[in-house]
């Protein structure tokens, strides 16, 4: 890794677009096209209709975006932002997903698909830690986010998951009010100043499209939302930390077809500022929003990773048969 | 580098987190070893002190001297007497309220019906709480005097009966509405009427967790003591038939603590035998649950 | 379609059931039918009385039930101070700190704990608890140790409680809040403590229904002085205790006396259980 690209979690820090790298690379070599400044001042929307979104994680030294922050730089030239090796986890005698080898640029959208109980879900858990909340869950092989070994017993997991945002199946807003759903999260990781959160919490809801709906209530329950509403909320509350990296578990799939279509539009508008992993059944929903596919199986009760590879590789020229088969919507 | 989450707009909240995750994590220990300790001190001083007094004879033999001497037959004989009563009255009304309650037979109830349920339960809820001593009003006002039972077994078990009512309802309906619908249904489909239907299917399927409410109820009427005093009586000599008065364990161990000087051997040992009946109970109502509930 | 069994099936359940519900409408037409000549005879003596000397009979005697209300609700009062915070740690410990076979074993012990008779608690309390808090401040038997072994019958109800919610709300946010890196703490304390406040409210309100209504153990423990307590270290006598203190012989005016404080009881319980109900919502979970 040449870049840290995670000291760019401030994006308000005025004078200085990044502010200042403590290891001592000097990150304000960064080219101005990236700069947070310029895309907060900047009133054009992106496409998709979600409006503006600041953060940057692209900005560092050798950076390259087009003019929407879109990266010019593959995998190859960069360096994955994640990286699964020999990945397994298990539930006590149950084996979720066995040997998954997986790379996650930065910047792109990442689709897992493939039927129910092949452990796309498992592996999301398994790159935040939330593994360890579910008693008998093994995991082992190595996961490197950056330059952070995510499986080392000695890992802050609260700094991990800090870094790693996740939106889950079933919106999951607190039963507190709209503010305190994105205040607490902020206070937590140490946001002191008032003024600041409030920005913040402006801002993202503005990302997610959701500012001029709740503007006049963000004092009452999250949970009076609707579903799209609700599920906006959770990703601006995950949007509010500035994640290098966002996991959506079926983000879609419980939404009425509408909402849902908001928030497909949300996550395509996502690709260059954020890293997206997505985990999803609509296959269409994949085709249409992601830069690369995984594809997984379930071979003898195991999940398997059976290929991987762009959008257009996955679903024109797919080099597996059951990869073809699937795809064509011809199994499972 | 990347470990530099801290910096910009998030502060090092992570320490001051610790900090505060260690002192809950010290508070929160603090309550079960409390209660464990306290458990264990009161379960060890029975031990320490009644298991020298406890013997078949105690178990059998009738006491003497007020209790000081001599055994706790009769007053194991009349507390057993007691729950039979107890059971015998509670058990058929609280099965077939749990049936209605439940809802499993008849047809979707109609608005009127569904108010006299709400009651039901509204009155059963008020029920689970009033105070045992209120229970020993009762049971004296209308059991022993309006009645006409006196001071009896009868008396004594009716009351009780209205305490474990609302307990066993509650665990019996409760079993009812976990037998799966597909099992009505198909009954249904096959033409079984409503009473074959509970009774050949419904009401095997739902026997365990009936169990349970059974022996949650026994365990609640052991227990008891205040709703007694007044209704079954203190006598100590063995009962001859229900009209007689006869005392339950709970009451023994009570007068011997507090009304009769130097009695203090024999309640520990009956209390041994008390807290000995109710563990036994309370943990066969705890595994059957278990082992209902993890096969459903 | 009805056929015979069906419709005496139908039958008795409905007479079962009414049966059940007219049985709590029983218990208050009986106690307020046998309180009626000293509600009507004494009135507002009841409160208006210093002293409780109702053997006398309706003129020489004094009905002031005051002082031994004032102790059953300060008995009340000290065990929900005391069980409230005890609870709630309980239940963080349970559902956030305990290994998890440690927290099946604990929630096993507090349902065992639950089902402990209260002559037993109150014997314990007799022969333990009194001669060590005589050793603080004589006579022993007082009001603080009448709340010790309260507070000690009452926990398990309201620690059972709010654990029930508190799981009910872990299972919907803990992986919500984790995800967004949250420590424990404010996961606790902040998103599940407010989500179960319902839950902690039944909880409390049936544990200070049963803490009002316990005989045995305060009537063992609490020395049963009639006065309005000074300090914890006062013996004192609940209303619960008078009534099994004085049944015994109490005739006329006094067995009606001990009545109304019967119905007293009765309506302070009801009331907290219908409110449980109401606001909480949440199906309590019955300590046997």
């Amino acid at each position: 890794m040449k870049k840290p690209g995670l000291a760019q979690i401030d994006p308000a820090a005025a004078p200085e677009p990044h502010g200042s790298e403590p290891s001592g690379v000097d990150v304000r070599v960064a080219r101005d096209v990236c700069s947070t400044d310029r895309a907060a001042a900047g009133p054009d929307a992106q496409p998709g209709g979600i409006g503006e979104i600041t953060a940057h994680l692209l900005c560092g030294p050798g950076c390259e975006c087009d003019e929407n922050g879109v990266p010019l730089q593959t995998i190859a030239e960069q360096g994955p932002v994640l990286s699964v090796r020999g990945l397994s986890c298990s539930y006590g005698d149950h084996v979720a997903f066995q040997n998954v080898d997986l790379d996650v640029a930065k910047g792109q959208i990442t689709a897992l698909i493939g039927p129910s109980g092949c452990g796309k879900t498992s592996l999301l858990s398994c790159v935040n830690r939330l593994t360890d909340l579910i008693p008998g869950c093994r995991v082992a092989g190595r996961i490197d986010l950056g330059d952070l070994d995510v499986l080392s017993a000695s890992l802050d997991t609260v700094a991990l998951r800090r870094r790693v945002g996740m939106i889950f199946q079933k919106p999951n807003p607190f039963p507190l009010s709209i503010r305190r759903n994105l205040e607490l999260p902020l206070r937590e990781h140490g946001m002191k100043s008032k003024a600041r959160r409030a920005e913040t919490i402006t801002r993202v809801l503005r990302d997610v499209g959701l500012w001029d709906e709740v503007r006049d209530r963000l004092d009452e329950l999250a949970t009076g939302l609707s579903g799209g509403q609700k599920q906006r909320l959770c990703i601006a509350r995950a949007l509010a930390l500035e994640p290098e990296i966002i996991l959506f578990d079926e983000p879609c799939s419980a939404l009425d077809p509408i909402s849902s279509g908001v928030v497909e539009d949300l996550i395509a508008g996502l690709r260059g500022k954020y890293t997206v992993v997505i985990v999803t059944h609509n296959l269409a929903q994949a085709r249409r929003i992601a830069d690369r596919v995984a594809f997984f199986w379930v071979r003898n009760g195991v999940g398997r990773l059976v290929e991987q590879g762009t959008a257009q590789q996955i679903f024109e020229q797919p080099g597996d048969e059951l990869t073809r088969a699937y795809v064509a919507g011809m199994r499972g | 580098m990347s470990g530099r989450v801290r910096a910009g707009a998030f502060g090092p909240a992570q320490l001051g987190n610790g900090r505060n995750d260690r002192l809950l994590a010290v508070a929160a220990w603090t309550v079960p070893v409390l209660v464990g300790g306290v458990f264990g001190w009161l379960l060890f001083d029975l031990l320490r002190h009644g298991l020298g007094g406890l013997s078949w004879t105690f178990l059998t033999t009738a006491p003497e001297a007020a209790g000081r001497a001599g055994g706790i037959g009769p007053v194991l004989f009349s507390t057993l007497l007691i729950l039979a009563v107890c059971l015998l009255a509670a058990v058929p009304v609280g099965m077939l309220t749990a049936v209605l309650l439940s809802g499993v037979v008849g047809r979707p109830p109609s608005q009127m019906r569904s108010t006299f349920l709400r009651s039901v339960r509204r009155s059963l809820d008020v029920l689970a709480g009033v105070p045992s001593i209120v229970f020993g009003l009762f049971g004296n006002a209308f059991f022993s005097i309006v009645l006409g039972m006196g001071f009896s077994i009868l008396s004594g078990g009716l009351t009780l009966a209205c305490m474990v009512l609302p307990i066993f309802i509650r665990e019996a309906e409760e079993a009812l509405r976990q037998v799966p619908a597909e099992l009505r249904l198909s009954a249904a489909a096959l033409g079984l009427s409503r009473t074959k239907t509970l009774t050949s299917i419904l009401l095997p399927a739902a026997l365990p967790g009936i169990t349970v409410g059974l022996v949650l109820g026994i365990g609640r009427a052991l227990a008891e003591t205040a709703a007694l005093i007044f209704t079954s009586g203190y006598v100590d000599r063995m009962p001859g038939s229900l009209l007689d008065s006869g005392r339950s364990l709970s009451i023994h161990i009570y007068d011997l603590s507090m009304n009769v000087a130097g009695g203090e051997p024999n309640a520990y040992a009956t209390a041994l035998v008390l807290v000995g009946l109710l563990l036994v109970i309370n943990s066969a109502a705890a595994s059957l649950s278990a082992r209902w509930h993890r096969r459903g | 379609m009805a056929r015979p069994a069906d419709r005496v099936l139908s039958l008795a359940s409905r007479v079962a059931a009414a049966a059940s519900a007219v049985v709590v409408m029983l218990i208050a037409l009986f106690v307020g039918w046998e309180a009626w000549p000293a509600l009507r005879d004494v009135g507002s003596r009841f409160v208006t009385d210093s002293s409780w000397h109702p053997a006398a009979g309706t003129e020489a005697g004094t009905f002031g039930l005051l002082p031994m209300a004032a102790a059953t609700g300060a008995a009340a009062a000290g065990v929900l101070v005391l069980a409230t915070p005890a609870a709630l740690l309980s239940a963080i410990f349970c559902r956030f700190y305990a290994p998890r076979p440690l927290a099946m074993i604990y929630r096993r012990l507090v349902e065992l704990l639950a089902g402990v008779p209260s002559v037993v608690y109150g014997f314990w309390g007799l022969v333990v608890l009194v001669p060590l808090v005589r050793r603080l401040e004589p006579p022993g038997a007082s009001l603080l140790t009448g709340i010790l072994v309260l507070a000690l019958m009452i926990l398990p109800t309201v620690a059972l409680t709010v654990d029930a919610a508190f799981g009910r709300a872990a299972e919907e946010h803990l992986a919500g809040g984790a995800a967004l890196g949250l420590s424990r703490p404010t996961l606790i304390f902040e998103i599940v403590l407010p989500a179960s406040r319902s839950g902690l409210a039944t909880g409390l309100m049936l544990g200070a229904g049963r803490a009002l209504g316990e005989t045995m153990a305060v009537l063992m423990v609490c020395g049963n002085v009639v006065q309005i307590p000074d300090s914890l270290f006062d013996p004192v006598r609940t209303l619960t205790a008078n009534i099994a203190l004085e049944m015994a012989y109490a005739t006329d005016h006094h067995r009606a006396a001990l009545f109304v404080s019967g119905l007293v009881l009765l309506a302070a319980v009801s009331v907290l259980v219908l409110a449980a109900g109401r606001w909480g919502g949440v199906e309590p979970e019955m300590a046997s």
